[in-house]
């Protein structure tokens, strides 16, 4: 066990250490365009502009740079912004709570809607009730993000607001720890926008896994012993079938956190994705850089994470 | 009679049709006693044992009647399946590996067999399932119930899959190819392990099998079948001593026997025909070796019906009731 761990942390920091080396040729090498200048603005002197070179240490062969830049990212030093040179990784642990808000919520929404709804299908698989569900859930799939966003955006608050029911801001994010209630307020239509793509899909590979589990001989087991049938799906078939939920939920967790640039744009969310929108408008290299690596952390772990869960769940796997 | 079934139709409704994997099936036991339903795979032997459970899937309608002590099954609701699984009648699968949950524990998997039918203690419950471990011959019986099925060998899951069905005592014991998956020299104490709870707990069993070695030694009665019908039925002696349908005689010629020098192994040629098809005349027909002792065609336009032979043994076969006869 301890063993797997350590190889499956192995891997992932060797995952981390090819996205770094890809973000490093990406930015130092293939840019197009001098970062130096990109800093200094359009009103720099030649001066300053070498100035600035000399600062971030562009004049440097290239290998010397490789190491400076790695050796910053081991000491979690993504630098400082070229528009208001403000610490990066500050920046983003800032805008992190409301990413993570997003994130979290999303998930655990998918969830919450897939895994009684695909039980409800699964146990009704091929009748009328399990068509409908599995007809919505693919009409849910198949929805853009914006058009849900702006349909909610239009309906949950335009319309709702004007008809004298202001029931949802329009945007923002209050922060969990100043005002429980309003995080909530502000977090829902968000959740909600992207609750309905995903529940979509989660409900059926949760619908998919269930139905191949009840097909297993330890099913038919269950029900030999006289089992009641809430016991037989909930206590023997939901359990393992589990597995391809979990797994999707840690990539999408992982995908997440990174920043979710639609929904944050259309409800006003100022977290990462946003945080990395603005950066690649304003060409802001380091916060670019910071993002992505920053959001290829948050893959990386949560498929450890996974990993490791999986592992724990099954009793055949002990070392 | 405590089980008795008559005229069992289970189809199962696919994709491609309806597959009539049970055809008319007949047959009673009594307290107490074994029977054993042979035939080769795809006979049907297995659809049968489920309905008497009610564990098949939505996809199958059933037929005819099955009575367990004086109580219809077929249209039962799922309550009255549920009360009876496990507990009037259990079941022991072919696969101990597939057959129980791979993430739960031995004990726990047998402890919840009891407690789906009685409520008691658990440490009345734990020292019950030990005492069972022990009597399916278990020599760790602590160490078993910790175990997940994964750590125990092929003959300790199926001894503890027994121990599983047996933990309610019940009238009934159906066991589906018990030893099929096992090692050949695990087979054999199984089997020993299987005849000797009976006596002790006095259940009826249905043993489905292949190996008529299995038949000789354990059943009192044999159905035979073929095609989802069964073919030939008797005490176990009649059969062996002498089978009166030709695919009988068949399975008996391929059994390697110890009695015999140098035993010839003969595999009746061809296989059987699909299960989705119906058949004008006699399934077996197209493999028999004897049609052409039947005037006119009979055995390929005529479905030969069960005929008596002897006092309790029947055979569906034209020429059946002639054999019996020259015998005599
Ligand atoms: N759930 C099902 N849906 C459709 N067809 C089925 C189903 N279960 C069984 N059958 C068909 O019914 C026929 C009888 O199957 P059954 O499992 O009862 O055979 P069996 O005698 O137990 O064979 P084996 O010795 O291989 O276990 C086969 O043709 C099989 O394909
Ligand atoms: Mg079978």
């Amino acid at each position: 066990m301890i063993g797997y761990v350590l190889r499956r942390l192995a891997f992932g920091l060797m995952t981390l250490w090819f996205i770094s080396l890809a973000v490093f040729i990406l930015f130092y090498v293939a840019t197009p365009g001098d970062p130096a200048l990109m800093f200094a603005g359009e009103y720099a002197t030649y001066e300053q502009i070498d100035l600035i070179r000399t600062r971030l240490g562009l004049d440097q062969p290239l290998h010397v740079q490789y190491f400076t830049y790695i050796g910053n990212l081991l000491r979690f030093d993504f630098g400082t912004s070229f528009v208001n040179q403000e610490d990066v990784l500050a920046t983003i642990l800032r805008r992190l709570p409301v990413t993570a808000s997003l994130a979290f919520g999303t998930v655990a929404i998918w969830v919450a809607i897939a895994i009684p709804t695909g039980v409800f299908s699964a146990r009704r698989a091929g009748r009328l009730p399990d068509r409908l569900v599995t007809a919505t859930a693919l009409a849910g799939m198949s929805f853009p993000t914006f058009v849900v966003g702006t349909l909610l955006f239009y309906v949950l608050f335009f319309v709702l607001t004007n008809a004298g029911f202001p029931v949802f801001p329009s945007g923002g994010y209050v922060a969990f720890t100043r005002d429980p209630l309003e995080w909530l307020r502000h977090m829902l239509l968000p959740w909600m926008t992207l609750a309905v793509v995903g529940a979509g899909t989660y409900t059926r590979i949760a619908r998919g896994s269930l139905l191949e589990t009840l097909n297993q001989d330890y099913v038919r087991t269950a029900r030999a012993k006289g089992l009641r049938e809430n016991k037989v799906i909930y206590h023997h078939a939901l359990p393992p079938s589990m597995t391809p939920v979990i797994t999707m939920m840690g990539l999408d967790l992982g995908g997440l956190l990174g920043g979710t640039i639609i929904t944050e744009r259309i409800w006003g969310l100022n977290g990462v994705g946003s945080l990395a929108v603005q950066a690649v408008e304003t060409g802001d290299l380091p916060t670019i850089m910071g993002t992505v690596i920053f959001a290829a952390f948050f893959v990386v772990a949560a498929n450890l994470i996974v990993d490791v869960i999986q592992v724990l769940r099954n009793p055949q796997i002990t070392l | 009679m405590f089980l008795d079934i008559r005229n069992l139709q289970v189809t199962f409704q696919t994709e491609t049709g309806a597959v009539r994997a049970v055809n008319d099936l007949s047959l009673s036991l009594d307290r107490g006693k074994t029977l054993a339903i042979v035939g080769e795979s795809g006979s049907g032997k297995t659809a049968a044992a489920l309905s008497i459970m009610g564990l098949h899937g939505s996809s199958a309608r059933i037929g005819g009647s099955i009575k367990l002590d004086d109580q219809e099954l077929v249209g039962a609701d799922d309550e009255t399946f549920r009360r009876l699984r496990g507990d009037k009648v259990a079941m022991i699968f072919q696969d101990p590996l597939t057959a129980m949950h791979p993430h739960h524990r031995i004990g726990d998997q047998i402890a919840e067999a009891y407690q789906a039918h009685y409520s008691a203690k658990k440490q009345d419950v734990r020292r019950l399932i030990l005492d069972m471990l022990d009597r399916v011959g278990m020599t760790d019986p602590k160490r078993v119930y910790a175990s997940y099925p994964f750590e125990l060998s092929g003959g300790m899951r199926q001894r503890a899959m027994i121990a599983m069905s047996l933990v309610c005592n019940p009238d009934l014991l159906i066991a589906d190819e018990p030893t099929t998956a096992l090692d050949v020299t695990i087979q054999a104490q199984i089997i020993d392990l299987l005849a000797d709870l009976q006596k002790e707990f006095n259940s009826a069993v249905i043993l489905v099998t292949h190996d008529l070695g299995v038949v000789a030694e354990f059943a009192d009665d044999v159905v035979v079948m073929y095609c989802g019908r069964a073919v030939e039925s008797g005490q176990a002696e009649q059969i062996f001593d002498h089978p009166g349908h030709p695919y009988t005689q068949g399975l008996l010629a391929s059994v390697p026997r110890l009695d015999q020098e140098r035993g010839m192994l003969v595999a009746i040629p061809g296989t059987p025909p699909n299960a989705g098809l119906t058949i004008e005349g006699c399934p077996f027909a197209p493999r028999c070796s004897r049609t052409q002792d039947v005037a006119d065609d009979l055995c390929r336009s005529v479905l030969p019906p069960l005929v008596g032979i002897e006092d309790a043994h029947t055979a569906a076969c034209h020429l059946a009731a002639n054999d019996a006869e020259g015998r005599r």
